[in-house]
């Protein structure tokens, strides 16, 4: 019975509770990405944001209803994308397509000219850059 | 008097393990208490299921970040931060814990929070004050001389020796 009552309050919450938390997470979980990323502590996005440390904390909680404006705001001050469609991540990731290849020299090969980073035990950088494909 | 009360588990999930703590003289657990209080209280009906949708999801996706976890004194206090003041938000419904690591929490008890500080608010106090105290005696059996209660992060547990009871 007293089981019951601690697994049917995790099953009973409403998916919209559900939904709402975990997508406010994820986009918590982005900006502090994002300041890791920036080296920049919460003070400092509160600073540009001209706001307290404290109503940082709040909006990074995980519970606080984000408006899209506040969010819009918070992407111009990181200066990257916070949320992005399915549509335009599709657009923007299938604008740019790279093509990668390994090169593996014979060292025993003699007739390739050895190089100075040779008895380095390094590879001879590339001059040429992956061909980009429009 | 002294009361006397052990460690029950809550709930394991993928990222954490939740905890709680029952009284020998009472039939609930804090947790169950919190929850036996709150779930049908429909003042605070939304609150209280982001709240739980909180712990869940934290349990399962994120793990226990120190980040979501506001100090309160020695204790800790769900959900992040102090004062939430929001469109969906009447009231200040506060949750007690003890952080150990970004996999084991133990859950307290708590309460909607009518003032300013904790200390201040008849409702929480009583839930403020106990929850230090049980981090101050768990964290004795856990960093004592007799180590009773040991964190096994591996596993995502605490290893309790048979027949630990903390004791206040």
């Amino acid at each position: 019975m007293k089981k019951n009552l601690i697994s049917g309050a995790f099953n009973k919450v409403p998916t919209e509770n559900k939904q709402f938390v975990s997508k406010n997470l994820d986009i918590s979980q982005q900006i502090f990405a994002i300041l890791e990323e920036k080296g920049w502590t919460q003070a400092d996005l509160a600073k540009r944001l001209g706001k307290h440390k404290s109503d940082v904390s709040r909006m990074l909680s995980g519970l606080q209803n984000l408006t899209l404006k506040t969010i819009s705001k918070l992407e111009i001050i990181l200066e990257t994308d916070i949320i992005l469609t399915p549509m335009k991540a599709k657009q923007k990731f299938e604008a740019i397509k790279y093509v990668t290849f390994t090169v593996e020299v014979n060292k025993n090969d003699n007739s390739i000219p050895k190089t100075q980073h040779d008895d380095l035990g390094a590879w001879e950088k590339s001059t040429t850059s992956p061909k980009k494909i429009a | 008097m002294n009361r006397f009360a052990i460690i029950e588990e809550v709930e394991r999930f993928n990222k954490v393990t939740y905890y709680t703590i029952k009284f020998e003289d009472k039939d609930e657990s804090e947790f169950e208490n919190f929850l036996s209080k709150h779930q049908d209280d429909l003042t605070i009906k939304n609150e209280y299921n982001d709240l739980i949708a909180w712990v869940t999801i934290i349990g399962n996706n994120i793990g226990a970040k120190p980040r979501y976890f506001r100090q309160e004194n020695r204790a800790h206090a769900l959900p992040p931060p102090s004062k939430l003041v929001e469109i969906d938000y009447v009231k200040n419904l506060r949750l007690y814990c003890m952080w150990i690591s970004e996999s084991i929490i133990i859950l307290f008890n708590g309460a909607i929070k009518t003032k300013n500080t904790a200390q201040d608010c008849p409702n929480v106090k009583p839930h403020f004050d106990l929850a230090n105290k049980l981090v101050l005696e768990i964290e004795k059996l856990m960093r004592g001389p007799y180590k009773t209660i040991i964190e096994d992060p591996k596993n995502q547990q605490l290893i309790i020796d048979a027949g630990t009871e903390i004791m206040l």
